[in-house]
């Protein structure tokens, strides 16, 4: 009685305790500040990290907040309840939570994520009442271990290349130099996360990080580097680029922008533009679920059963292919049309393909046809973005950079839409010699699931549920494992084209 | 509900705008909200009544894509009687030879709206959002959009409404959460540009240019 006496008084004056969880890991026990909203209990990521020795930064493509632990990189949304431990998705049952600076993870994040990257043996051990237990609304900044105080490191190392992406405010005023062999970033104010890595690649040997000062020791492989700010959040990236390489930047659009289309930005090209980073995971979106049946047939026949159906056999082909696919739905739930691009965003994937069945109020209409997103319909998700960043801007520092960013992001949907016509074609190419279905032809259209894609994106229509022989063959496992074939040589065809240009591109 | 890409004029007013679509849509004979002009491709008189020769773009039955139907409807003065009217005869049919009527029975157009001179808001209501597939959904939202361009070219855009409330889709597919223009595309006539420099056919158009007109 007394404890909640003074935990009354001491919310009304405003001085609010910090409640304690104590949770048992493989490398030891250890104490974190927990608050208590929606039912579930939250722990601070950034002092999570800390006690683990782990990083916490944002990505710099995403922008996501970043965990690294035991060498295991946990990239977690804050859009969706998800997060990912090296590219497998982990459903989370709340959306992680942004406030004061702190980065809020849901007590299942500790028993799901964190024990699946520290090996198992998580469990919390005792949960002290923590301050406003039941109260709604924004959850409180705590009043330490704030985000912004440390600049996060993080480390992506490729086969020829190194990319180093600090997070946190100041870095616009970091100083960048070489020093012989390594490279030094000295902070104007505040002090990095303190981190300790081993790379011995060739490009960059090792890192360190403490105090104000990160020290990048370069390899005998080194050959230059470039640095490029980022704003919302401030990110400095460094690129360490190896000997006779070609491009090693990351996988962004910030990045890699296409050149200027026009008014012609939607012609398909003879090839896909050059990229080097590396092509391996495929979203794969099973059209509707859930409450939404999609398209009925006859026999009880739903869309969203077959569209499940062939996207499990599709993701099962590409992982014999030695590719990952990410499924934005593995069961028949409802999964909202944005939700679904945010995931394939969300992992980083090469290319996203929405598979539906199709629907007609005639029987006589059949066939196949791959739909990619209308240029007007890329124009008008631009203007929401441009919408959205004007809202959030109002300083007059980031308003420049925000617009900046929107343009090159603007540019990469041009790209992307460029490199979706070709993988339409490649798809329908591979329904024609495969299945036998006759080809209606690739089209474009304002499609919900495909706008906000920051990948080549399609939408295919494999057959129609209202003609009764394509009902009867969508019906049958042995058609639905065609499809998934034919899909299948579709990505790996594109795949070979993406990774060797001066192959032939599919005509139109 | 997504923040609309495209603004119409009053559309941050959504409730009044809703309230004004309910009180427009009671009304039998509502006054447009901006006339503009139209193009009608004949005229005649029957007894005391001026028919106007309309053009309806029903999806073919062999492809989906949207082919043409001459019908006479009665000039009902302004712009806006005449856009609800040629809205609501499409969507209750009949639709001709080898067409097919894409929305279920029971659909209406609760109130239609000009806005802004070349855009339109088209409300409707009933069981638009019963059925599936993406080749139906198409032929709802460009039927009526591209039949609306026909019989009145000045209409560039078409914001559609369901029930008075914006929606994102009609059956899971196409974004409505902002007006859309009319997508020649969807034509069975349409040709694709030959220019290299344009964007390929946004539509397969098997059997070229075939009109079928029942006047």
């Amino acid at each position: 009685m007394r404890r909640w006496v003074c935990t009354i008084l001491l919310l009304v004056v405003g001085l609010v305790p910090v409640g304690a969880l104590e949770l048992k890991t493989p490398a030891g026990t250890i104490t974190l500040r927990q608050r208590t909203a929606e039912g579930t209990t939250w722990v601070c990521a950034s002092q999570l990290a800390e006690a683990l020795h782990g990083t916490f930064a944002r990505d710099a493509v995403s922008a996501y907040p970043v965990l690294t632990l035991s060498g295991h990189r946990i990239l977690i949304s804050t859009a969706t309840p998800v997060a990912s431990i090296d590219g497998n998705l982990i459903h989370l049952s709340h959306i992680p939570k942004e406030d004061g600076g702190c980065l809020w993870l849901p007590e299942e994040f500790l028993t799901s994520a964190l024990s699946k990257a520290l090996g198992g043996g998580v469990r919390v051990v005792d949960s002290a009442p923590t301050e406003r237990p039941s109260m709604s609304g924004p959850l409180a900044a705590p009043a330490e271990g704030r985000m912004a105080e440390r600049v996060g490191v993080d480390l992506a190392v490729g086969a020829d290349y190194a990319r180093v992406t600090l997070t946190g405010e100041g870095l616009s005023h970091a100083q960048l130099r070489q020093e012989g062999q390594e490279l030094v970033v000295l902070l104007a104010r505040g002090s990095f996360a303190e981190t300790h890595r081993e790379v011995g690649k060739g490009i960059l040997e090792k890192l360190n990080a403490q105090g104000a000062t990160l020290r990048l020791a370069l390899g005998a492989g080194f050959e230059r580097f470039e640095t490029l700010k980022l704003l919302k959040p401030e990110r400095l990236v460094i690129l360490l680029k190896g000997k006779e390489q070609t491009v090693a930047a990351p996988p962004s659009p910030i990045q890699q922008p296409a050149p200027p289309g026009g008014e012609g930005a939607t012609q398909v090209p003879s090839a896909p533009p050059v990229r080097t980073q590396a092509f391996d995971v495929i979203a794969i979106d099973p059209g509707h679920g859930g409450t939404d049946t999609g398209a009925l047939g006859p026999d009880g026949l739903e869309e969203k059963d077959l569209t499940l159906a062939i996207a499990t056999k599709f993701a099962s082909d590409l992982e014999k292919q030695g590719l990952k696919a990410v499924l934005t739905r593995t069961s028949d739930v409802t999964v909202p049309l944005q939700q679904r691009t945010a995931l394939a965003n969300f992992n980083q994937a090469d290319l996203f393909i929405s598979i539906h069945i199709n629907s007609a109020p005639t029987a006589k209409a059949h066939g196949t046809e791959t739909y990619y997103l209308s240029k007007q319909a890329t124009d008008l998700w631009s203007s929401q973005l441009a919408d959205k960043e004007n809202a959030a801007g109002g300083t007059e520092s980031s308003a420049p950079a925000g617009g900046l960013n929107l343009v090159l992001w603007d540019l990469a949907q041009t790209s992307h839409i460029v490199e979706s016509a070709a993988l339409a074609e490649t798809i329908q190419d591979e329904f024609n010699t495969l299945l036998g279905t006759q080809n209606r032809g690739v089209r474009q259209a304002p499609f919900v699931v495909l706008e906000g894609a920051q990948m080549p994106a399609v939408l295919v229509e494999v057959a129609f549920l209202s003609n009764p022989s394509e009902a009867k063959k969508l019906s049958e496992s042995t058609f639905q494992d065609q499809v998934a074939n034919a899909l299948t040589q579709a990505v790996l065809r594109f795949k070979a084209r993406y990774e060797n240009p001066n192959l032939a591109a599919p005509q139109p | 509900m997504r923040t609309p890409i495209w603004r119409l004029p009053n559309l941050s007013l959504l409730p009044a705008l809703g309230l004004a679509l309910l009180l427009v849509a009671g009304c039998k004979h509502a006054p447009a909200a901006k006339p503009v002009a139209s193009q009608p491709q004949q005229a005649q008189t029957t007894t005391n009544q001026t028919m106007v020769q309309r053009t309806l773009l029903y999806p073919s039955e062999e492809d989906m894509l949207l082919t043409e139907f001459q019908v006479m409807l009665p000039d009902l003065g302004s712009d806006q009687q005449n856009m609800q009217a040629l809205v609501q005869r499409y969507l209750d049919g009949p639709a001709g030879d080898g067409q097919v009527l894409p929305f279920p029975d029971n659909c209406t157009v609760r109130s239609l709206f000009i806005l802004g001179g070349n855009e339109v808001v088209v409300d409707l209501g009933g069981p638009v959002k019963t059925g599936g597939g993406s080749a139906t959904e198409l032929a709802r939202v460009y039927g009526i959009i591209d039949t609306l361009h026909r019989n009145f070219p000045q209409v560039t855009a078409v914001k559609i409404l369901v029930d008075g409330q914006e929606t994102d889709t009609l059956l899971g597919h196409v974004d409505l959460s902002h007006s859309l223009p009319p997508e020649p595309g969807m034509l069975e006539s349409y040709a694709p540009p030959s220019s290299p420099d344009q964007p390929p056919a946004p539509s397969a158009s098997p059997s070229g240019a075939t009109s079928d007109a029942h006047p």
